[in-house]
Parts: structure tokens; C-alpha cells; sequence
């Protein structure tokens, strides 16, 4: 793992360079006094320092290899934890044209469908819980869920 | 203060705000007996809906949820040693060695029991507390509440971690994250790339819900055990031999409760670190240490005590100087704010009516707890059975909603997804996510309090510790800042020699 920890030690060094040279932009206050930039550049040097701090920690570390218990999830639930990224993703980009209830039916059904809930539970939770999430968010507290085109005027 | 109980006890006794302190007590008591999802989930899933009620039933609903969930973290650790929230881990061991032996319904009865104890200590501090601190924060400037505010995030970045620098970088990270958007000294544009949706700054509600549910959803799924094993109480949970068993330890139960206020009031120390704390404490104590691990009721009782009164604790710094000491309270100031509260000692006076009804709700809460904790007892074979793969697909909608519900808007959604996904990539590579919420909480309290005694002291950094108060939270915070040092010397000295 301390592969990884170089990498990231490193990720967050160059973003706290860039917040801090980003922020080295930002206008100052009248009279010499500093503006919104001091506080970003703060946090900037801090982010460079530890990231910096964990790469060589890091670094040092993988000298001396240690052995460590590494849980590997199986390939079957890498795609199963990708699949929720892709339903946010999808819901995302299809909710206004689909709207919710399709949507939110689609998601749960495919899901549960993957990690091997039976048919008949996967409706009942479908189904119910998209109509609860509605009734509870649409009807009591007034959020306006996306309609989609197909059912537009309908609900 | 009479006149305001009655008032606040008449405010309570609102049909909606019955309804709404019962639906949160069953949802705390379910979250909290299902392993894996956390009481910090259960209020980030929340919030949506406290946004939308007024802030005495919306408060009420927060600390209901929060003492039934920790308490139920106790139901399948006696049943499957899984603990049902990290703050119910200390004493997994022996509850599960107990219930082994046969006597699951009393170690269940005296968690229920010791809880409540626990809880209504905890509000009892938080009722003296509050107000006598309040006092004294009021002569509080712009200093203190830096000092406080770094003291406060140093303590979550720095004690009660694997890696203090990657603690570090949560906070930063967290607080980088709070200077997106319009900038309210000038009205500057910061880190916003001319993106409008970022001009209002990070949303913190989907920032949290991601954080703590989507990336919860994806850990669970990546983990894959959808069936947790199958473990049924007979009968219930018994109350009189519990209630003798607890007044046994009533020393523990003492002890329990003390350690844990103040490791409540410290920042940085959740009811997690308090479980652990009494556990070594009545370890130390015993006449029958051997027994630790292997089901000793002491230990359950300390601790159990020790969780609960931690988290009425942590809401004393919360109130009176917002500064939260941890995820959960991070949350609570989050909810403040939405409701044009802001928190610090102000608030006593500004928001009489609230606060007393928070305390108010504290007692009713955990009252309540007996007969609920008993319920749920009851039927916790059917909540344990209630297979993950129903529920992750459930939550995930929850979380999606909830993040749009606030601004009706997907960009929100998107900004979940991204957190969730930050969250659970730095927590599998052991960064905690805590700090971030409160560096993202606590970001323009800083950064405000900061750019304000920097410009009164025109550049003299001497005068940030001129004032008596900011010079002691001045050298906490350097005690903190060494403390990592000190740990890992103290961890080196014996294999030099």
C-alpha cells in the first residue's frame, strides 16, 4: 500500500502548489492588508508539507517491506461498487428526460437484480420504495422530483 | 428556567413533534442495529428532512436519532460480535462471550439500561454545562474562537488516528474546500473556474450525504456480504435482573458516565474513543481483569454508560463555541446554520427556546429508551435479518434524493457522487473523513476569525496569545500539534534500548 501512499502524498503536494499559486491571484484588500488569497495560500504550503511528509514517510517505509493483510474484493463486487457510481451517474444525466419514478425503479431493480435479490422481493422494494421516497419528498415536502417528459402532466 | 421548560415541554408535546421524535427514535434504533451503517449516516440521510421541519421538532428528531442509534450499536455486537456503530466495538467481545453463555437477554437488558443512565447523565452535564460555559465565552474574541477552532480541528486531525499527517490533510482538504465560492470580504470569485454553481461555495449537505452514505453504500458493496449471521433473543431482553446487574457496577456506571463527559467535551474524541477509554479504566480497576474480552459485565457497564454520555457531552462544545467534536456534531452545526442558527455563546440567549428543548428532548429521549430499547430487542432477529443487498440500492435512492431536495438541483447530485467517491478512496487508503466534514464546518469560522485578529493586530502575530484564555488554547493546541511526536518517541524508546 505505500505505493499508493507515495502517489497520493504527491497528488496532494501538487494540488496544494497549485491552490497556493492559484490563490496567489486572488486580489489583496486596500492598504496592504491581505485579501482572500492568505488564507487559501495557508492551506496550500500545509497541503504541499503533508503530502510531501506522506511521500517520504512513504518512501522510507517501503524500504523495509512489511507484510499487510490486504482485503481484495473479489472481481464480482468491484463491478457491483462501480455500478452504483454509473446508476448516480446515469440518474444524473437522464433524470429530467426520464423522470424520477422510472429512474429511481431502474436503479433499485438493477441493483438489487445484481446482487442477487429474487425477482419477486426486488419489485415489492422497487417499487415501494420509489413510492414512498415520491409520496414523502413530492407530496409532503414539496420537492419537485424531476417529472421527465413521458409522464409530464401526469403526476 | 421554570417557565421555559413548561414552555419547551408544551412545544414537545406538538402532535408533529411527537411523531417526528418517534419516527427518529424507530430510525435511529434500525441504522443502529444494522452493522455497517453508522449513526453518522443516519443524520447525514437526515438532514434532507430537518431542513424542511422547524428547528425544535428538527433538533429533537437529531438527538433522539443519535442516543437510540448508539444504543442499538449494541444489539448485534451481543448477537453476531458485529458492533452495530464503532462506538459499541469496545465491548463487543465480552457482550458476544456473554450471550454465548446464555445470557443475551440480560447483557442486552443492562445496554439498554446502562445507556439511558449514560444518556441522562450526559444531558444533566449538558444542561449545567452550557450555560455556565456560555457565560464565560461571552467575553470570548476573535483570538479565542481562532484558537478554539484550530484547537478544535487539530484535535480530530491529530488524536485518535492511524496516521496524523493523513489526518492532517482530511482538515486541510476539508477547509480547502470551504473557501470555494464568493469570498465575503471582497466578493471574489474563489476556486470557482466560472462554474455559477459553485459561486454559493460547497453545499454542505451533498458534500455529507456523500461522505457518509454513497461512500458507505460503496464499501458495503465492495464488500459483498449481503446475509449477516442469524441470531435470535428468546424472549426479549430482561429488565429487573438487568436493573440489579447495572446496580452492581453502580461504581462502573459512575466511573462510565464521568469519563465519558469528558471525553465528550474534549474535541476530537467521539463515543467511540469514550467507549474505549472506560474500558481500560475499568480494566484497570478490577478485581477480575482476566475476565476482560473474555465477557465481563463491569467492562459492559462502564462502557455502556461511557458512549452514551460522551455524546450528550459533545454537544456542550457544539453549542456554546460550534466548534463539534466530531462527524456527528459536525453534522448538528451543519443543521444549525441551515436554520439560521449560528452556534456559540450567543445562542443561549438567541435561541433560548431551542436549546431548552434540546435539553428537554435529551431527557424524553433517553426515558423513552427503555421501553424502545426493549422493543427493539425484541424483534432485532428480524432487523438482523433484513438481507444488505435490500437495503444499499434503498439507501443509495435516499441519498440521491436527499442531495437534490435542498436546492433541487443535479449538480448537487454530482457533487454527492464526488464526495462519496473522495470518501471512500481516502478511507481505503487510510485517510480518515471525519476532519474533512469539519474543516468544511468550521472553514469560514477560522478563516473569518483569522483574517479578523490578523487585521486588529496589524500583522502582530504576538497578540493572538496576549489574552489569558487564547494563551492556554494557544499551548493546547501546540500540546496537540507535539502529540503524535510524543506517541511515536514513547513507541520507539523500548526497541532502541
Amino acid at each position: 500500500m505505500s505505493n499508493w501512499d507515495i502517489l497520493f502524498g504527491i497528488m496532494f503536494a501538487v494540488l496544494g502548489a497549485g491552490i497556493f499559486l492559484h490563490a496567489m491571484t486572488f486580489p489583496n484588500l486596500k492598504g496592504g492588508y491581505p485579501g482572500p488569497g492568505l488564507f487559501p495560500q495557508l492551506l496550500g504550503i500545509l497541503l504541499v508539507l503533508s503530502g510531501v511528509g506522506i511521500a517520504i514517510n512513504a518512501a522510507l517505509k517501503r524500504a523495509f517491506p512489511q507484510p499487510r493483510a490486504l482485503f481484495v474484493p473479489p472481481y464480482r463486487e468491484k463491478i457491483n461498487a462501480l455500478l452504483v457510481v454509473l446508476a448516480v451517474v446515469l440518474y444524473i444525466l437522464l433524470a429530467d428526460t426520464v423522470g424520477f419514478i422510472p429512474m429511481a425503479m431502474l436503479i433499485m431493480l438493477g441493483l438489487m437484480w445484481r446482487t442477487g435479490v429474487s425477482l419477486r422481493w426486488s419489485l415489492v422494494v422497487g417499487i415501494g420504495v420509489t413510492l414512498g421516497i415520491y409520496l414523502l419528498f413530492q407530496r409532503i415536502l414539496h420537492v419537485p422530483l424531476p417529472s421527465g417528459i413521458l409522464l409530464k402532466g401526469w403526476l | 428556567m421554570l417557565d421555559l421548560i413548561l414552555q419547551s415541554l408544551a412545544a414537545l408535546a406538538d402532535p408533529t413533534v411527537i411523531l417526528v421524535i418517534l419516527i427518529a427514535a424507530l430510525y435511529g434504533l434500525f441504522i443502529g442495529s444494522i452493522p455497517g451503517l453508522t449513526v453518522t449516516m443516519a443524520v447525514a440521510l437526515f438532514v434532507p428532512f430537518a431542513f424542511f421541519l422547524d428547528p425544535i421538532p428538527a433538533m429533537a428528531a437529531i438527538v433522539t436519532l443519535q442516543a437510540m442509534g448508539i444504543f442499538a450499536g449494541d444489539i448485534p455486537g451481543a448477537l453476531i460480535r458485529m458492533p452495530g456503530t464503532p462506538a459499541s466495538a469496545a465491548y463487543t467481545d465480552d457482550s458476544y462471550a456473554l450471550s454465548q453463555q446464555g445470557k443475551a437477554r440480560l447483557v442486552l437488558g443492562v445496554d439498554v439500561i446502562a445507556s439511558a443512565l449514560g444518556g441522562l447523565m450526559g444531558a444533566i452535564a449538558l444542561i449545567i454545562g452550557a450555560s455556565a460555559l456560555a457565560e464565560f465565552a461571552l467575553t470570548f474574541s476573535s483570538y479565542e474562537f481562532f484558537w478554539l477552532a484550530v484547537l478544535g480541528l487539530s484535535s480530530t486531525a491529530f488524536i485518535a488516528v492511524a496516521s496524523p499527517i493523513k489526518g492532517l490533510v482530511a482538515v486541510v482538504l476539508g477547509l480547502f474546500l470551504s473557501t470555494i465560492g464568493i469570498d465575503i470580504t471582497l466578493g471574489f470569485q474563489r476556486f470557482t473556474f466560472g462554474n455559477p454553481n459553485l459561486m454559493g461555495g460547497i453545499s454542505f449537505i451533498p458534500a455529507m450525504i456523500g461522505l457518509f452514505g454513497v461512500s458507505e453504500v460503496l464499501r458495503t458493496m465492495l464488500r459483498g456480504e449481503m446475509h449477516l449471521a442469524y441470531a435470535r433473543v428468546e424472549g426479549g431482553a430482561a429488565f429487573l435482573p438487568a436493573l440489579r446487574e447495572v446496580w452492581r457496577y453502580r461504581i462502573n456506571a459512575l466511573r462510565g458516565g464521568i469519563i465519558g463527559l469528558i471525553s465528550g467535551v474534549l474535541p476530537g474524541a467521539g463515543a467511540d474513543i469514550g467507549a474505549w477509554l472506560a474500558y481500560g479504566a475499568a480494566k484497570r480497576a478490577s478485581k477480575e481483569p482476566e475476565k476482560f474480552g473474555k465477557g465481563s459485565m463491569e467492562a459492559i457497564v462502564e462502557s455502556g454508560v461511557a458512549n452514551n454520555s460522551d455524546l450528550a457531552a459533545e454537544w456542550i462544545p457544539t453549542l456554546v463555541f460550534g466548534i463539534p467534536g466530531d462527524a456527528f456534531t459536525a453534522v448538528v452545526i451543519g443543521i444549525l446554520m441551515l436554520k439560521g442558527m449560528r452556534p456559540g455563546p450567543a445562542i443561549l440567549h438567541d435561541y433560548t427556546n431551542v436549546l431548552v428543548a434540546i435539553y428537554v428532548t435529551f431527557i424524553i429521549a433517553n426515558l423513552l429508551m427503555v421501553p424502545l430499547g426493549f422493543l427493539a430487542i425484541r424483534v432485532s432477529s428480524y432487523l438482523l435479518r433484513v438481507p444488505r443487498n435490500i437495503l444499499l440500492p434503498a439507501i443509495l435512492m435516499m441519498c440521491i434524493v436527499g442531495a437534490y431536495a435542498i436546492n433541487n438541483d443535479l449538480f448537487d447530485v454530482g457533487l454527492m457522487l464526488a464526495m462519496g467517491v473522495l470518501g471512500f478512496i481516502l478511507e481505503a487508503n487510510g485517510f480518515p473523513v471525519a476532519p474533512i466534514v469539519l474543516g468544511l464546518v468550521l472553514g469560514p469560522l477560522l478563516e473569518q476569525s483569522f483574517m479578523i485578529s490578523l487585521i486588529k493586530s496589524d500583522g502582530n502575530l504576538a497578540l493572538f496569545v496576549s489574552r489569558p484564555v487564547s494563551l492556554i488554547l494557544g499551548i493546547l493546541t501546540v500540546i496537540v500539534w507535539l502529540s503524535p511526536l510524543l506517541r511515536h518517541l514513547r513507541q520507539r524508546l523500548p526497541t532502541n534500548h
